[in-house]
């Protein structure tokens, strides 16, 4: 692999911060009750109630309760597919949570959404009405297309900056911050908001999920479905969710006052190049994907202290991805957890989840454990944190995102300095 | 005119996607209603009412007249395809 073109961002005399957050997630409406749910590591796995699970393999998920047309118009509400109503839910409330000064130059504010699917509920709808004859919505292309969600959010906040949707399937939002990052750290951008959202909760994506053989079959106990990196694995449990972050050089944060949640220290990505939907067994790409998060942040194996593990609770990814971070850090990796065992698997909103996990990791001390990690595999000698909470060590939390198709993300996060 | 909306309604189902009260004086263009709300409110009307809307509804809210005079331009485009069933 070639030299980066990049300077390291970790070692920028003026790094990239995260000064917003904000989410909307199963079992969470603010990022205060997203730490809660976390640090309870209890699934928040269900029996789906808004679903027409009749006859479904899979009958499970992890819902959003909360309605996020709370804060838009009604004009807006029916403008947009849900997607697009909790992105716009936990954009705008982390534009809110970093407080933007009124003299934003809008000309550099940009949006850079992850996403992997799109309009769901529109899809669905609409093709049910098509096939029975009735006419289809005339929104329905603005309603559903994959960048509206990323679009309504520029149109609502009147940023004319690059607003992009960025689209690596289970990495979607980690290329998301990590794109939104560099061109916070080249200058194009003077404030980014970025993140992933995704609403895959329809009988559709949880009979194509489950044919794929993707998804735990945990019907009786959907709580205890989702067991990363645990022996008795079998698979992931979709989830529905926004995640965003707001980013900006920490020289700006610190001139207006902003206290940051952490550095976005380190990002890299490349390809498996080896297969749609399984990931290389060896992990070797995953390893330098790592290895190259940690070359940007200007690290060594011994600068992390946590790592916020992809963890999908298949069994061949969970394995692969063991390989990996035992190929980097030996035999006594940092402490590991795995957040889709509570919040499941939001596809292109997962890594932003996770991110904001690793902000709020860094602002309270603590790493969250893994849900239902009870039984370790030999095939992932890894140390898991389960059953509570652990004391976060020093040093920075790496993130990793291996996506269907190959698209390996991994993104470092660094206390910012005082 | 069997299931045909009264002026009341058709002006409900507006005022519902614009989120504002909507009177038969008013004209579009006073409402600041967009090329997006209209679709939405033909589409509404439509499938709600099975009334599809014509030319001359189409007119009438390009020449910007008040909804009263829009609402009877769709109810000759209904008399007529009543007439034509």
């Amino acid at each position: 692999m070639s030299a980066h073109p990049h300077p390291p961002m970790g070692l920028l005399d003026d790094p990239v911060a995260v000064t917003g957050i904000g989410v909307i997630l199963p079992g969470a409406a603010s990022a205060g009750e997203y730490w809660e749910v976390l640090l309870r590591g209890e699934s928040r796995a269900a029996t789906l109630s808004t679903v027409d699970t009749d006859g479904l393999r899979v009958r499970f998920g992890c819902q959003v309760h909360t309605d996020p047309t709370a804060v838009l118009s009604t004009r807006e509400t029916n403008r947009m597919d849900r997607f697009s109503h909790l992105a716009m839910y936990a954009g705008l409330a982390a534009v809110q949570d970093a407080a933007p000064p009124a003299e934003l130059d809008t000309d550099r504010c940009g949006v850079i959404l992850g996403v992997g699917l799109n309009g769901m509920a529109t899809f669905d709808r609409e093709y049910r009405r098509f096939v029975s004859g009735q006419p289809i919505h005339p929104l329905f292309i603005p309603l559903a297309m994959p960048n509206a969600a990323a679009a309504n959010l520029a149109l609502r906040l009147g940023w004319y900056g690059p607003t992009l949707a960025v689209n690596t399937a289970c990495s979607s939002s980690a290329y998301a911050l990590g794109d939104a990052a560099r061109l916070v750290a080249a200058g194009e951008l003077d404030m980014a908001l970025a993140g992933g959202v995704e609403t895959p909760l329809n009988m559709l994506m949880l009979t194509a999920f489950a044919g794929l053989g993707a998804l735990s079959t945990g019907n009786d106990e959907p709580h205890r479905a989702c067991r990363p990196f645990d022996k008795d694995r079998d698979g992931f449990v979709l989830g529905e969710g926004a995640a965003l972050c707001v980013l900006e050089r920490l020289s700006s944060a610190r001139r207006r006052g902003a206290r940051p949640y952490a550095l976005i220290a380190g990002y890299g990505r490349n390809g498996d190049a080896h297969h749609l939907v399984a990931p290389r067994a060896d992990g070797d790409k995953a390893r330098w994907c790592i290895a190259e998060a940690l070359r940007d942040a200007g690290l060594t194996p011994a600068g992390i202290g946590h790592i916020n593990a992809h963890g999908t609770a298949t069994q061949a990814n969970d394995v692969a991805e063991a390989r990996a971070i035992t190929a980097i850090f030996g035999e006594s990796p940092p402490p590991v957890t795995a957040t889709k065992g509570t919040i499941g698997h939001l596809i292109g909103g997962t890594a932003a989840a996770e991110a904001i996990a690793c902000l709020l990791a860094i602002r309270h001390g603590l790493i969250p454990p893994t849900a239902n990690f009870q039984t370790p595999d030999p095939q992932c000698p890894l140390d898991v944190v389960a059953g509570k909470p652990r004391e976060l060590p020093p040093g920075a939390i790496l993130s990793n995102s291996f996506a269907f198709g190959g698209h390996n993300a991994a993104l470092v996060f660094a206390p910012a300095p005082e | 005119m069997a299931n045909f909306p009264s002026l009341d309604e058709v002006l409900r189902v507006l005022g519902d996607i614009i989120d504002r009260p909507v009177t038969g004086d008013v004209a579009l263009a006073d409402l600041s209603v967009d090329s997006l709300d209209l679709l939405e409110w033909s589409f509404t009307l439509e499938d709600k009412f099975k009334l599809a809307l014509g030319d001359e509804l189409i007119a009438a809210v390009d020449y910007g007249k008040p909804l009263g005079e829009v609402y009877d331009a769709m109810l000759a485009v209904a008399e007529r395809a009543q007439a034509h069933a």
